[in-house]
């Protein structure tokens, strides 16, 4: 009879913790809702971004990436690698390749000694900015 | 638009609803249901395979959609033609207990619950996570946009390998032909394709469960699957590991029906899912290993023994029997296995030999992965992290996970196993077994750093397993009709 009990009453918990977790999880998901956060949809906010980008047409099937971690390795290597990752998946199916070794360059750069960093590793090539610390550089051949 | 992409599925879920019917055309209406969501995954796997040969050998033509319609014309021919001699179908009636109402009650609430959990997470995360963007809708990408020039641009040896272009491609091809299909990128078909692989998961184990139990343990399950919050997240995040764990828990369900069943087409069924695993994800592929060891282990040692043949029992030799047993028993099963699994594996290494790079988890070589699976440390972090997620997974509560609340329901219900259904257990459990210690096996030899790697993945390794452990517990447990009730119902439910 005690053994009865006990199972009508875990059955009655188990039913009544999973409604719990549900509500739980759906409110959490809802206040999360607000397009204008941070994490909601940066896939599209990424897009807007590189598709400024004015790409040539002869650009080939690779482009070479450069970002903050290559003037300082330690800025932000989440938010970097996120932001690499969402351009490949934006620029698809040009092939980004991270460095610096190809003709056609995006930069994603946004730390105070930018320019300067530029200057000095970049010296002679065409360089586009269009906002948001993105850049398009050209190397131009000699 | 926003109808068309939803729309463009229905094709494949027809077209693997009707296979299933075909090959099996049971008509119990709980066994029609099941066959309808299994159709959705077999079906989603079928056109991507179909799809996958599509441009290899069409790339830049744009007439599957029309493969598919007659694919769909066939079948219905085929199903209308078996059908016809058949009498009407009888539906059955619905007496309902309070019990049942009460639970079918509480899992429609649930239901409701978490499809506007996933549908808002979807809405807010139309792209997906953060693998979605780096594999699986990028590589659709690659394809969509790539058309002739898409093998080049996808299996180049020049892409980050941080990008997996090694992965298998059933998301990827059919994000890529649903784009084709309405004429544009629109999120919302990576969107519908993963949203129907959680419906398709909750239906599969509702379904079964109503089939093998009763209706109060069919709504259980969903109560508890998705009442799992984890799972509920997984299903909106456009990702492979819900979609695995759907082959999974078919794989497991179809051995299960094919013990009680004895329909030798199921067990083909079980090899179909198998490989469509591993055209899902890597870890499908040794899930294709499990599910044979499983097989041969279940139908070499889970038999009735009243059931051996009088030439196995004459064998007087220890290893003779086993092996006469196993020519006997597990040998035609495996056989049939093979023979469903054929066709997807087929593609599988076809595409892991001649297309994709090689896999970045057996980068570290010989000498180097010996040597870290020699390390005592390692052993320790790994057992650490996967006992810890095993005891708190699902999101629950931050006390104690859904599986440990699971082995409790088991040890407060169990229910005695009938012999003739050993099998389907000890296939289940070595599935589950072997699959895990592949995954142990993979994090020894990770060329990552082994505590990164356990945080970003050990979730989703039990997530790809848990829908078959609930259904192996919720199939070994008593009905919760009998909870409620002075007298236990009897077979029929009465």
């Amino acid at each position: 009879m005690w053994r009865r009990y006990i199972q009508v009453f875990a059955i009655i918990l188990l039913a009544g913790f999973s409604v719990y977790s549900s509500f739980q999880y759906w409110a959490a998901i809802r206040r999360n809702l607000d397009p204008a956060f941070v994490i909601n949809d940066p896939q599209s906010k990424w897009e807007k971004r590189i598709l400024a980008i004015n790409l040539p047409s002869n650009i080939g099937n690779e482009i070479g990436y450069v970002a903050d971690w290559d003037i300082n390795p330690n800025s932000d290597p989440i938010g970097q690698d996120e932001e690499y990752v969402l351009t490949q998946y934006t620029l698809a199916p040009l092939i980004v390749k991270r460095g610096s070794g190809y003709e056609w360059i995006v930069g994603n750069l946004t730390l105070p000694q930018t320019n300067d960093w530029l200057n000095q590793n970049f010296k002679g090539a065409d360089i586009h900015y269009y906002g948001w610390g993105i850049y398009l550089i050209h190397r131009v051949k000699p | 638009m926003s109808l068309l992409s939803p729309a463009v599925f229905i094709l494949p879920t027809l077209t693997g609803a009707l296979l299933l019917h075909l090959v099996w055309p049971e008509r119990k209406i709980s066994l029609l249901f099941f066959k309808a969501f299994l159709g959705i995954g077999i079906g989603l796997g079928i056109s991507s395979l179909l799809y996958f040969l599509y441009m290899l050998l069409f790339a830049g033509q744009h007439w599957f959609i029309f493969v598919q319609i007659a694919i769909v014309i066939g079948l219905l021919i085929a199903v209308v033609w078996v059908e016809r001699k058949r009498g009407g179908l009888s539906l059955p009636r619905w007496n309902l207990t309070r019990a049942q109402n009460i639970f079918l009650g509480i899992a429609l609430v649930i239901f409701v619950i978490s499809l506007l959990s996933t549908i808002s997470y979807l809405l807010r995360r139309k792209q997906g996570d953060w693998d979605a963007w780096m594999m699986y809708n990028r590589s659709a990408l690659f394809v969509y946009r790539g058309q002739s020039n898409w093998v080049a641009a996808s299996f180049s040896h020049q892409m980050d390998p941080i990008f997996h272009p090694d992965y298998p491609l059933l998301l990827a091809m059919n994000t890529a032909w649903g784009w084709q299909a309405v004429g544009s990128e629109t999120p919302r078909i990576p969107m519908t394709q993963s949203a129907l692989f959680a419906i398709a998961c909750i239906g599969i184990l509702v379904s079964a469960l109503a089939s093998t139990k009763s209706l109060g343990q069919a709504a259980l399950g969903l109560i508890i699957l998705w009442g799992t919050p984890t799972l509920v997240n997984e299903g909106a995040r456009e990702m492979a590991d819900l979609p695995l764990a759907f082959f999974i828990l078919a794989t497991g369900i179809l051995i299960y029906f094919y013990v009680i069943h004895q329909k030798p087409a199921l067990i083909a069924l079980a090899g179909l899912t198998a490989g469509l695993a591993a055209w899902t994800k890597n870890e499908g592929s040794l899930f294709v290993v499990s599910a044979g060891i499983a097989i041969a282990v279940a139908f070499l040692f889970g038999n009735n023994p009243e059931l051996a043949t009088k030439q196995e029992k004459t064998v007087t030799s220890r290893l003779g029997g086993v092996v006469m047993k196993f020519r006997n028993s597990a040998l035609p099963v495996l056989f049939r296995f093979v023979l469903g699994l054929a066709f997807p594996l087929a593609i599988v290494i076809g595409f892991k030999l001649f297309l994709a790079p090689p896999s970045d988890v057996l980068s570290s070589g010989p000498t180097r992965s010996i040597q870290q699976i020699l390390e005592l440390p390692r052993h320790l972090e790994i057992l650490q992290f996967l006992g810890r997620e095993l005891f708190y997974f699902g999101g629950w509560t931050s006390l104690i996970g859904i599986l440990p609340i699971l082995i409790i329901y088991l040890l407060l219900f169990r229910a005695p196993v009938n012999k003739e259904q050993r099998p389907a257990y000890i296939a289940g459990i070595t599935m589950l077994a072997v699959q895990l210690l592949g995954d142990y096996g993979v994090y020894l030899i990770t060329p990552y750093d082994l505590t990164w790697h356990l945080s970003y993945s050990i979730e989703r390794i039990v997530l790809q397993v848990f829908p078959l452990i609930a259904f192996l517990i919720l199939s070994a447990t008593q009905i919760p009709e009998n909870i409620f009730r002075s007298k236990p119902l009897n077979k029929d439910g009465n």
